[in-house]
């Protein structure tokens, strides 16, 4: 899902035939790490036990990720209906977001990485510390973020309640799937607020750079921006 | 006079196919069956009766798959046979057990069998095990009305050498691999009349004649320990094995509570107190119909009968003296007259109940360690009393949802000759791990295992969530050179070379989720997902515009008409 953002890089360093030359190397390269395992371990039996896992989601331990509750209450008859649907999901943001920010490639890589975060069959907390880390990267848009109060305090609050409610659930067996799941929940919403909170200040100090600051019309009055 | 050349030709034809009918088929075999009874007091007081109803028929097994070949069945259950021939069986076990058999005090059992359902079956060299097997499993289930369609290829198992074929074996290439040995446990399942009824219905005399007319429900089941055994294995028709016949032998071992009698000290059992039904013949078409009595003193206390037996004897089972008390209904009934046979009771004088009953050599116990719904372990004790050591298989079958670590396995005491371990696959096969221990003399050997829970989706729960899930009885199997304990039949006094003994099965718990919960959790996520779309597609489809002044909203433009806000608009 990064190939976007490295193409567009690619293709300004080195114009066209550099990314296509790019996109080659990688195919290659994974074709012979396919090739490798091949050999290794004798079959192509390997894919469906690594690839085949994350698509079809056979595992439901729970984890920090939307799907495990998901896939564990979904009725049967639905089941390949709603994976389908999940995993278009996750991949469906690349183009749009591409086409958005299509001078801006380290940002996009930066909202890609925070979606992966999100909607990745397994995710774990880890997923989040390599785009949280980026953020600083736009610490000049920060003046311009609608929800940091609010992602804030959802982000300690399930860091503090996840475990919380794990060990009731598992190990004291007093409460409920119900509460880890809220949290699961919870914490997903915090990230969904976040990124869309970041891509917004991205845009609104795009603007005033494009338009100049300070943002005031002809008597003098600030204007507000909204999305039309 | 036509209708008189009719049966004219009619009459020959029959005289004709009778002489020579015989002649043709197959089926006119010897078959010799043979019924015994045997009871003995067991060291707690309760009364144990082990029923053993045989047939023996002079037919190869391996006539019996092409169906022309067999055209009277006789005594023997044409259902079954057509069972054992349809999907190729070489020999079949399957015990239908209520209870767990207590080995530290009442000894080894006559037919180990573990609680619940077992069904394990060696197939013929040229079967496709793989195929027959789930057909074998629901014709059993069908035959005896038990839920036995629970088995599926993820409670399948094939043990490598712990279930090695009871009966004769056909040819050289069994004795190397076990992929036609299926075996298969359902520690869940429970044993009730319905299945009781139709195993009656395989016995020649059912419940009409013979020991058979003991049966009755109530009382069967008011009891300890019940168990229900049907064994169908090829057999050695003479000392060389030159003929081979196939045996039919089913089984019913029953433990009674304590007999008391108004003296608590006393106690005083008839087969009229226990079974509730009169004895009044003997199976015409058993060749030996017996009733057996094992009067041996214990600690002690003597064992007396109220009648005479028609022979008694001492029989020496693995160094032990037995005394034996054979009551022969044939002798005992009077087949013109039909009486009723006299009464028989047994009693003791003074029994003691706190006799220390003598350990027998080998015991095994299981239980389960750790707690909260995550990590769990099995944790098995083997004690050997012997003073010898003793070499053991050990045979343990775990479902794949009780993922286990099997570097975290543990042996103390005992020495690991060799492993063999099967790993799970999700939902399609689970966890086998067959050990060869060797005991060390008058030692507690301790194995343990840890795992841990998987979570299964919530249409993979059984109806009752919270009761858990079952782990199958290990199984512990051994070769005994001498066996006090043992209760041997006089039926079958040949050495009892094979000990098989099952420890419990365990009851685990997994963590459930909430299955009030489908369409909620599907909104809840759904709405997650679309909050994260919907920003996404507003941030790429719009761009970013000034904002016009926004209109005002008609309740504040009422009210400054009205004059209570101010006339001017505010900016």
């Amino acid at each position: 899902m990064l190939l976007c953002p490295l193409l567009i890089l690619a293709h300004r360093r080195r114009g066209l035939l550099g990314s296509v030359v790019y996109v080659m190397v990688t195919l290659a390269w994974t074709g012979l790490l396919f090739c490798g395992s091949h050999y290794l371990t004798g079959s192509w039996d390997f894919l469906s036990a690594t690839h085949g896992v994350i698509l079809t989601v056979p595992d439901l331990t729970p984890n920090v990720g939307l799907f495990w509750y998901f896939f564990t209450e979904a009725f049967e008859h639905f089941r390949v209906f709603f994976l389908c649907v999940f995993q278009i999901n996750a991949f469906l943001y690349v183009l749009p977001l591409s086409f958005r920010f299509s001078e801006h490639p380290v940002f996009l890589a930066y909202v890609l990485l925070s979606l992966m975060a999100l909607f990745k069959s397994y995710p774990s907390v880890g997923d989040l510390a390599l785009p949280l880390s980026l953020l600083p990267l736009w610490s000049h848009t920060f003046r311009y973020l609608r929800y940091t109060l609010v992602v804030l305090c959802m982000f300690l609050m399930t860091s503090v309640l996840c475990p919380v409610f794990w060990y009731l659930w598992i190990h004291a067996g007093s409460a409920n799937a119900n509460f880890f799941f809220a949290t699961t929940l919870a914490y997903s919403l915090a990230q969904v607020f976040l990124v869309s909170d970041v891509m917004y200040s991205f845009l609104v100090h795009r603007y005033d750079l494009c338009h100049g600051l300070p943002r005031v019309d002809s008597h003098g009055h600030t204007i507000a921006l909204a999305l039309r | 006079m036509a209708a008189r050349r009719w049966d004219w030709v009619q009459l020959l034809t029959a005289v004709f196919l009778h002489l020579t009918l015989p002649c043709m088929c197959q089926g006119r075999a010897e078959q010799s069956y043979s019924e015994a009874l045997f009871m003995k007091f067991l060291a707690d007081g309760r009364v144990s009766a082990t029923f053993d109803f045989s047939t023996v028929w002079s037919v190869h097994p391996l006539l019996f798959s092409n169906p022309g070949n067999v055209q009277h069945y006789g005594i023997f259950p044409k259902s079954l046979a057509e069972v054992v021939a349809h999907y190729h069986v070489q020999e079949l076990h399957l015990t239908l057990t209520q209870g767990q058999w207590r080995t530290r005090v009442w000894g080894y059992p006559a037919h180990p069998a573990p609680p619940g359902a077992e069904l394990w079956a060696w197939f013929l060299p040229e079967a496709d095990s793989e195929k027959e097997w789930p057909g074998l499993v629901d014709a059993m289930s069908g035959l005896l009305g038990a839920h036995l369609n629970a088995i599926d290829s993820a409670s399948s198992f094939q043990p490598l050498v712990s279930f090695r074929p009871n009966g004769a074996i056909l040819s050289k290439d069994m004795s190397n691999s076990s992929a036609l040995l299926r075996y298969a446990a359902l520690p869940r399942e429970t044993v009730c009349t319905e299945n009781f009824t139709p195993w009656t219905k395989l016995l020649p005399c059912g419940t009409a004649a013979g020991l058979g007319e003991l049966f009755e429900a109530e009382s069967l089941y008011d009891c300890d320990y019940h168990s229900l055994g049907l064994h169908f294995t090829p057999h050695c028709l003479d000392d060389g094995c030159g003929q081979v016949g196939v045996r039919l032998s089913l089984t019913l071992t029953v433990v009674f509570p304590p007999p008391v009698t108004s003296n608590p000290s006393i106690l005083e059992w008839s087969l009229k107190s226990l079974f509730h039904r009169p004895l009044t013949s003997a199976c015409p078409l058993a060749f030996s119909s017996t009733v057996t009595v094992e009067t041996n003193s214990i600690d002690g206390v003597q064992v007396s009968l109220s009648q005479t037996p028609s022979l008694t004897g001492t029989v020496e089972v693995a160094g032990r003296r037995r005394d034996r008390a054979v009551f022969d209904l044939h002798s005992l009934t009077n087949s013109t007259t039909s009486k009723p046979l006299p009464p028989l009771s047994v009693s003791s004088s003074s029994w003691a109940y706190h006799i220390m009953p003598e350990q027998p050599e080998l015991l095994v116990s299981r239980h389960l360690v750790g707690s909260g719904h995550d990590w769990g372990g099995l944790a098995t004790e083997i004690t050997n009393s012997a003073p010898h050591t003793v070499e053991v298989l050990y045979l343990e079958m775990v479902p794949w949802f009780f993922r286990l670590y099997l570097h975290t396995l543990s042996v103390s005491q005992a020495t690991v000759l060799s492993q063999h371990y099967v790993p799970a696959k999700d939902r399609r096969r689970a966890h086998m791990l067959e050990l060869r221990l060797s005991l060390p003399p008058l030692s507690t050997s301790y194995l343990s295992l840890q795992f841990r829970r998987a979570h299964l989706k919530w249409t993979e729960h059984k109806p009752d969530a919270h009761h858990g899930f079952y782990i199958n009885s290990a199984v512990i199997t051994t070769v005994l050179s001498e066996c006090p304990n043992c209760t041997s039949l006089a039926a079958q006094d040949q050495d009892l070379a094979v000990l098989r003994l099952y420890s419990e099965p365990l009851l685990v718990s997994l963590p459930t989720p909430d299955f009030s919960m489908p369409y909620n959790v599907i909104c809840f996520v759904c709405t997650v997902i679309a909050i994260a779309f919907g920003s996404v597609f507003n941030l790429t489809t719009r761009t970013l515009q000034p904002a016009a002044a926004a209109k005002e909203k008609l309740l504040t433009r009422i009210l400054r008409r009205i004059g209570v806000l101010s006339k001017q608009k505010s900016d």
